[in-house]
């Protein structure tokens, strides 16, 4: 278990270009942190340099307060697993998860032990003399994760390593990982692009775009109250509006004007006059027969997809051009005209209309 | 299976080729080698009228054979890895690093192949003289490794290319010294590029004449100066025969060898995630 801390870690490549853009996380001691984002984001970068693979141009990176920015990947208490499992295909299962032990000259008994215990959590003892290109990919990643546990690090640092599962077997590798970072309390980094992941695994998740972080919080946190367009968009899905501030209405209640409506909004912040991006979940929305007085507005049914537990429904907001998205959970009539209803807590405020 | 006169043509015409070309002079080479001196072959006999190795033992008693042997075989292996130690770094920039104009300096690297090694072997010698170098071991060792880096790090070059950069990673992470990363994600990619130019060099450097008669001759032999000797002015086909199969042989069991080891390898370093 170690307490990672990356402090304004930026880094430029010799083009120019700022792959990493002042990152600053403290990830608390067996925290399970997910750096989420679209591909060419930095995340796979950030996790390299947290390795030791890739130097950072300024900034500095500690490991229980201990700064390890210059310390060779060789001495840092990280272990890696590895997108493709990076496996030393001409040793078996317990060559690759003794390499490391070995390396690091622990006693025999203690890698005996070691191995004992890796293969037992993973549940790989049958295949302990087979080489890796006569396992199956889900066992491939089984023994990768056995190979970064034996080294018994402080830190074990994920890099997409379900990409290559199928969807079942991701679910359940998702489970058993999680698992086994409740028993053993290392801390992990786990990078990922697929929201779904990220949402079921992390303690915390760090939404980055372009080299920068987006936003650092809970899932709940990400998914309820996304800080930026880009946050609302790339986690799940989002109906996104400009609304220009019209009131104060007093303890953290505004009035808000959009295209479509005037909406009551509550927020946490402080707005000053101008327009802002709003937000809300397709799962958010009531729909009723007719509108009621308040935050509701006139749409009709254009086009629907019914999904099984529920259905999305695109709605066209009579007078105006745009769609928005709402989930219900039986079809609707195509043509039909309904009521939508948000409440006003159920909306987010972004940033600023520039 | 669906084309079955194809695949029949086919194995005919290999087996053509493979009779005309190895069959046909290995055969001849041997009847040739086996020629009593006093009985000649000579139109119109098919056959040789007597078959003694009487040619074998002069050739190995009144010619300079032997040492031409021990000079060939102790060149050959002091060339193949002094090339292999060379061509290594090269190798490994070319097959790893980024750089600008590495193109160029891939093509310069082979133009030894393109200039005929006469001409490579009467400038070497004015050079070797000039620096002093009179040792004709050392200077044909020179020599060859010059002619043969291009050989070596073409292959070295594939080689290091193929090796797994996550692989490297992996084993730093896991925290390999320098050897351990080396044997661990190197040397299991890299070790049949190394067998094969050691061979290829090995056998280059047995067969060259060029360099070994300019800068050898008179005293300094080998078995293919040995070999033209009896070619050309002062042509004596038997015995040409002898030499030609002393060459030849040893080099065609290294061949084999070379693909038996070739073949184990293969099944250790293939397998697993690209």
């Amino acid at each position: 278990m170690a307490h990672l801390q990356l402090d304004r870690v930026s880094k430029t490549f010799a083009n120019g270009f700022r792959v990493l853009d002042d990152i600053s996380i403290d990830v608390a001691p067996g925290e399970f942190l997910t750096l989420l984002g679209p591909s060419g984001c930095g995340k796979t970068t950030l996790l390299k340099a947290i390795a030791g693979f890739h130097a950072i141009s300024s900034g500095a990176l500690r490991i229980n307060g201990e700064d390890v920015t210059r310390v060779e990947p060789e001495r840092r208490d990280t272990a890696m697993c590895f997108q493709s499992y990076a496996l030393f295909p001409h040793m078996t299962v317990s060559e690759n998860i003794l390499f490391g032990p070995r390396q690091n000259r622990v006693s025999k008994a203690d890698c005996a032990d070691r191995l004992a215990t890796a293969l037992r959590q993973v549940d790989l003892g049958a295949h302990a003399e087979k080489l890796p290109s006569a396992l199956s990919g889900g066992q491939q990643q089984r023994v990768a994760l056995a190979r970064a546990m034996a080294m018994r690090p402080g830190i074990i640092l994920f890099d997409e390593p379900l990409s290559n599962l199928d969807a079942k077997l991701r679910e359940q590798v998702r489970f058993e990982i999680r698992a086994l970072q409740a028993e053993l309390g290392f801390t992990a980094i786990y990078v990922t692009h697929d929201q779904a992941e990220a949402l079921a695994m992390s303690d915390r998740i760090v939404v980055m775009n372009k080299g920068r972080i987006e936003q650092i919080g809970t899932p709940e946190d990400i998914y309820d109250r996304p800080a930026s367009r880009f946050v609302a968009d790339f986690i799940g899905a989002a109906n996104i509006l400009k609304a220009e501030v019209q009131e104060d209405l007093g303890s953290g209640l505004w009035r808000m004007r959009t295209d479509v409506a005037a909406f009551e909004i509550r927020t946490d912040k402080k707005l000053s006059r101008g327009s802002y991006y709003i937000c809300w979940r397709p799962e958010d929305a009531e729909v009723q027969e007719a509108a009621s007085a308040n935050n509701s507005f006139l749409a009709k049914v254009t086009a629907q997809a019914f999904q099984g537990n529920l259905t999305d429904v695109i709605l066209t907001p009579t007078g105006s051009t745009g769609t928005c998205r709402i989930q219900v959970r039986r079809p609707l009539p195509l043509g039909t005209q309904v009521a939508i209803t948000i409440p006003p807590e159920r909306f987010s405020v972004l940033e600023a209309v520039q | 299976m669906r084309n079955k006169p194809l695949q029949v043509i086919l194995f005919a015409l290999l087996a053509i080729v493979f009779f005309l070309w190895l069959f046909v002079p290995f055969a001849m080479a041997l009847l040739w080698s086996l020629v009593d001196p006093d009985k000649p072959w000579s139109y119109p006999d098919l056959f040789p009228q007597k078959l003694s190795f009487r040619r074998w033992g002069d050739m190995w008693l009144t010619t300079s054979l032997p040492a031409a042997i021990g000079n060939s075989y102790l060149l050959a292996p002091v060339v193949a890895f002094l090339t292999l130690l060379l061509a290594a770094p090269t190798a490994y920039a070319f097959g790893r690093i980024p750089f600008r104009g590495k193109a160029v300096a891939q093509m310069l690297s082979l133009l030894p192949l393109v200039l005929p090694s006469f001409i490579i072997a009467l400038f070497f010698t004015s050079l070797l003289y000039k620096l002093g170098i009179y040792n004709k071991f050392a200077g044909i060792v020179l020599g060859h490794v010059v002619l043969f880096l291009p050989y070596a790090i073409r292959i070295l070059t594939v080689s290091f290319s193929q090796v797994r950069q996550d692989l490297i990673d992996a084993a730093r992470d896991l925290g390999a010294s320098p050897w351990a990363r080396f044997s661990a994600a190197y040397l299991p990619v890299l070790r049949p590029g190394i067998l094969a130019a050691l061979i290829i060099v090995f056998i280059q450097s047995i067969e060259e004449f060029a360099i070994a008669f300019v800068l050898g001759s008179p005293d300094f032999t080998t078995v293919p100066t040995i070999l033209y000797s009896y070619l050309g002015y002062n042509f004596v086909r038997p015995n040409a025969a002898v030499v030609s199969l002393v060459l030849v042989v040893p080099n065609v069991i290294l061949m084999l060898v070379f693909e038996r080891l070739l073949k184990s390898e293969g099944a250790a370093v293939s397998g697993g995630k690209g």
